[in-house]
């Protein structure tokens, strides 16, 4: 047996955190931690070392293209996700360095793996 | 008639009358000597004078054919012969006489025979030619009654009947010969001059007489031959006597060459000059003109300008020179031009008198001329006594003084004439106190004429002296100044409204030179209370000074440029006030002449930074507006993202994960619904909040009081409200809403309050005016519009109301903030429905 994809939540709302979590476990993710804002999610990177980062757009400190920025050469997968359209942010998203990008409402643990190597 | 003929006619008649006297003295003549008698000396008398006058007159013909007469008369003394033939040669030649007779009559006295006269001589000739030939052919008796005469040696026909019809036939052609000549001669005495009458008159009457005797022979002769002999005798008396006529004629020159003298006496006497020369020539016609060299006109004696003086009619001029200098003219009878030595003679004598008088008539025109300047002259010229009465003026003083006629004015006290009644004591005193220099002096006075017009007269008057240096009279010239007065009254009263206009806008007006420097008196009440200046400091200050650094520039062109001609377009520059403060002042550049007609420039404006900070807060407030309206826009698309959106977003996640539970846990399944459950309402939640925010919509159902107790509910803070139940203009009603709205939201957020205060009332007077909202709390204070509280927010959104938004609020001291907002009136203002709503999304938060 293979072991789970670990993953990071990076979300404000707790909410949103909850279903995510429960919905990635469901779907055979090991989420690993979960961060509210930017620098949690650099922080919680660095020292989780998770293989994927679920991370949303638009955080309270920095918007979520600032965290992919910042990651180091040896960074994880990120998947950024909105309760926005991937069309709200035109070219950014392929320019940010993110394997891709989901809308909120269709999470699902299918949707981030098809996004993964 | 030159000497030598006249001597030859002299020498010619001395033979003829030599001869004839033999025969007169050798001859019986019997009957005959009476007539002969007569005949003979009638020739010799019209011989001799006829001589002298030819010498006498050279140049007049009468002198000539009067000899002419008396040498053809001589041929009639053939009639003395006692010889048949010589006696009837004597008879037929005896009447050719009166061919040059009738010449010399019609001539006299120029010599000149008329053209018109000339066929009466032809007729004349005629007839004493063939008259005298027919009888001595027909009559052997041709004078009639003589018997010692002998017989015509001619005779062809000794018809007594014939005879009779041939002297008769003669005798009539004589008379009427004779008759024409006396109608001709009547006639030109009529219609001559006195001077000629005095001529010709004893010539015409002898010759008259003469003529009548005749023809009253010639008809009487045919019925009475003593009668005939008689009148025949009688005429040549009158002929024998006429030479002495012509010869009186002459002695009136004579006379009057000897009057030459008289005149010379005359003007030693003091005679007039005119008067002695019309006796001296015996013209009293005579009239005399003088030659103005410096007018160069004729003139009379009084020195009035006189037509050329070329004779005209029955006149004639004769120009009189006196060293080589044309002086006079004298106008006389033209008769007297045949007599132009004794003219000459007279003007001669007379020169120095001409020279005199011509003096005196140019003096005279000259004072003439300078009588009608100073008549007509707009000054007013008096000359008074040392009494100070008027003694001479002109016509200037009649008018301005309203007296017209000399008398009114002549001999009255300057004073009475042109000093008002109040002032004329002061004028005695002043008059007499310069007395006995009276020194030129100037001065001005104002005084009501007679007519009651008031006249202004600026005097000079200088004193009059005698040959011995005292003061006789004072001149005084005057000019009427009324009118110039006038309009100096009028001009000061336009200046004045001027200024007074211009001290009374509160446009700022400033006159400056050619350099921009300000002139004596150049600026307004208004630019000196506005920029602090003193009228005497401002003076030659430079305009450019009273403009700030960053203006200096454009104002200097709009100096330069109005001081050229060009008028400046509006602009606006920061002007300075004296203590450094600076004004927006939009003006222009304008040139204008001042009253002396110098080139300045007008500077004028109005002062704009009220006008400027309006439309600058205006411009703020938009930029506000807008910016607060994008704030709103972006607050709800956060909310909307960070609410309903997340919790929507969630809601679905929990749905799915259900759905993904239900087959295999039904537990989880169930945990998961009733989380979603939770979430919707949630959303639901600050959905409904989010749409309150935006309108409430209680205020537009239920008005202002409910409205706020939905706010004051949620409120963590207690809120006392005190808001009446009536309704106002929903814009009044929303606008008071988000006062107290912001306000409570401000209080929450940075108070640090324990309890707020909310009161919203109408200044009620009867008639609601305005609305008051006031809210007041107990917190920290210190609340500041600018730093983006929201307080600036209501502050546009009160002013666009024309409202007024005061906020108080010291540190340590709580925060009052009050909102007074107009009610529209019904007509217009700023509540009326549609204007002054509120943004659509500008709502508090």
């Amino acid at each position: 047996m293979t072991s789970a994809t670990t993953i990071l939540i990076v979300d404000d709302h707790p909410s949103f955190r909850r279903c995510a979590r429960a919905i990635l476990e469901a779907d055979g993710f090991a989420v690993i931690g979960e961060a509210d804002d930017g620098e949690g999610a650099i922080s919680a990177i660095g020292s989780l070392q998770p293989e994927v980062v679920l991370l949303d757009v638009q955080l309270p400190d920095m918007d979520g293209f600032a965290v992919l920025s910042r990651l180091g050469e040896d960074a994880p997968s990120v998947v950024l996700v909105s309760s926005r359209e991937a069309s709200d942010y035109d070219g950014l998203i392929s320019a940010s360095g993110a394997r891709g990008f989901i809308s909120k409402a269709d999470l699902s643990g299918a949707a981030v793996r098809s996004l993964l190597p | 008639m030159t000497r030598r003929r006249l001597g030859a006619a002299v020498a010619l008649g001395i033979l003829l009358y030599a001869a004839a006297l033999v025969l007169v003295l050798t001859d019986d003549l019997g009957d005959r000597r009476t007539l002969v008698v007569f005949l003979f000396a009638a020739g010799v008398v019209f011989t001799i004078t006829g001589a002298i006058a030819a010498a006498r007159r050279p140049r007049n013909a009468t002198g000539a054919q009067m000899l002419a007469v008396g040498l053809v008369w001589s041929l009639g003394s053939l009639q003395a012969a006692d010889d048949s033939f010589v006696f009837t040669l004597g008879f037929a030649l005896s009447a050719l006489a009166f061919v040059p007779f009738t010449w010399l009559i019609l001539s006299y006295p120029t010599g000149r025979l008329p053209r018109d006269d000339r066929w009466i001589v032809a007729a004349v000739a005629a007839i004493v030619t063939l008259g005298p030939l027919s009888v001595v052919l027909t009559d052997s008796t041709p004078i009639t009654g003589c018997a010692d005469c002998p017989e015509s040696a001619f005779v062809l026909s000794d018809d007594a009947g014939l005879a009779r019809a041939a002297s008769l036939a003669y005798a009539l052609l004589a008379a009427a010969a004779a008759l024409g000549v006396f109608v001709r001669l009547v006639r030109r005495y009529r219609a001559s001059t006195p001077p000629l009458r005095r001529v010709v008159g004893p010539v015409y009457l002898f010759t008259l007489e003469a003529l009548v005797a005749l023809i009253a022979g010639g008809l009487v002769s045919t019925v009475s031959d003593s009668a005939a002999l008689w009148l025949e005798h009688l005429a040549l008396v009158s002929l024998a006597l006429m030479p002495v006529a012509f010869l009186a004629g002459i002695l009136r020159t004579r006379l009057a060459r000897a009057g030459i003298a008289d005149l010379a006496i005359a003007l030693g006497n003091g005679t007039p000059l005119r008067d002695a020369l019309a006796d001296a020539l015996g013209d009293p016609s005579l009239r005399l003109a003088y030659w103005s060299a410096q007018r160069e006109e004729w003139v009379d004696g009084e020195g009035m300008t006189l037509a050329e003086p070329i004779a005209r009619g029955a006149n004639a001029a004769t120009v009189v020179n006196h060293g080589g200098t044309r002086v006079a003219a004298l106008v006389h009878d033209r008769t007297l031009a045949e007599q132009r030595e004794l003219v000459d003679a007279v003007a001669a004598t007379a020169g120095l008198a001409f020279e005199k008088e011509r003096l005196q008539a140019e003096l005279r025109a000259q004072y003439r001329f300078l009588e009608t300047i100073i008549d007509t002259a707009p000054s007013l010229l008096t000359v008074v006594d040392t009494e100070g009465r008027i003694r001479n003026f002109n016509r200037a003083v009649e008018i301005a003084s309203g007296l017209e006629g000399r008398t009114r004015v002549e001999g009255r006290h300057f004073w009475e004439v042109f000093i008002d009644p109040a002032e004329r004591e002061a004028m005695i005193e002043r008059f007499r106190a310069a007395a006995p220099d009276f020194p030129a002096t100037e001065y001005e006075n104002t005084f009501m004429n007679a007519n009651g017009q008031e006249r202004v007269i600026a005097w000079h008057s200088a004193p009059l002296l005698d040959e011995s240096g005292d003061v006789v009279r004072v001149i005084a010239g005057g000019i009427d100044i009324t009118e110039r007065k006038r309009r100096e009254l009028d001009l000061q009263r336009q200046r004045d409204f001027a200024n007074a206009v211009a001290d009374a806008i509160p446009s700022f007006i400033v006159i400056v030179d050619h350099d921009g420097a300000v002139v004596p008196a150049g600026a307004n009440r208004a630019f000196l209370d506005a920029f602090s200046w003193a009228l005497s400091k401002l003076e030659g200050t430079s305009f450019l000074e009273l403009v700030a650094d960053d203006d200096e520039f454009s104002a200097r062109m709009a100096i330069a440029g109005a001081a050229n001609g060009v008028p400046q377009s509006e602009r606006e520059s920061r002007w300075l006030t004296r203590d450094g403060q600076e004004r927006i002042v939009a003006w222009t550049a304008t040139p204008v002449l001042d009253q002396r007609g110098t080139a300045r420039v007008l500077v004028s404006g109005a002062d704009v930074t009220e006008r400027a900070r309006q439309e600058e807060e205006v411009r703020a407030s938009r930029a506000r507006i807008v910016a607060a309206t994008d704030a709103a826009r972006r607050r709800l698309e956060r909310n909307l993202h960070d609410g309903a959106q997340q919790r929507l977003a969630a809601l679905s996640l929990s749905l799915r994960l259900t759905e993904s539970k239900l087959p295999v846990d039904v537990e989880a399944a169930l945990e998961s619904l009733a989380a979603a459950r939770s979430e919707l309402a949630q959303a639901l939640d600050e959905l409904r909040e989010l749409a309150r925010g935006l309108h409430p919509n209680v205020l537009t159902d239920r008005g202002l009081g409910p409205a706020l107790e939905g706010l004051v509910v949620r409120s963590p803070i207690p809120v006392t409200i005190d808001i009446p139940a009536e309704r106002f203009p929903p814009a009044i009603e929303a606008a008071a809403y988000y006062v107290a709205a912001e306000a409570l939201a401000n209080v929450v957020k940075y108070a640090q309050a324990t309890e707020v205060r909310v009161r919203i009332s109408g200044d009620d007077d009867g008639e609601v005016q305005s609305v008051v909202v006031e809210v007041v709390d107990d917190g920290i204070g210190g609340a500041d519009p600018s730093r983006g509280s929201g307080l600036e927010g209501l502050e546009d959104r009160v002013e666009s109301l024309d409202g007024v938004l005061e906020i108080e609020s010291p540190r340590g001291g709580g925060t009052r903030i009050r909102a007074t907002i107009p009610v529209a009136r019904p007509e217009s203002g700023p509540a009326e429905p549609g204007h002054g709503n509120p943004p659509p999304v500008a709502g508090p938060h």
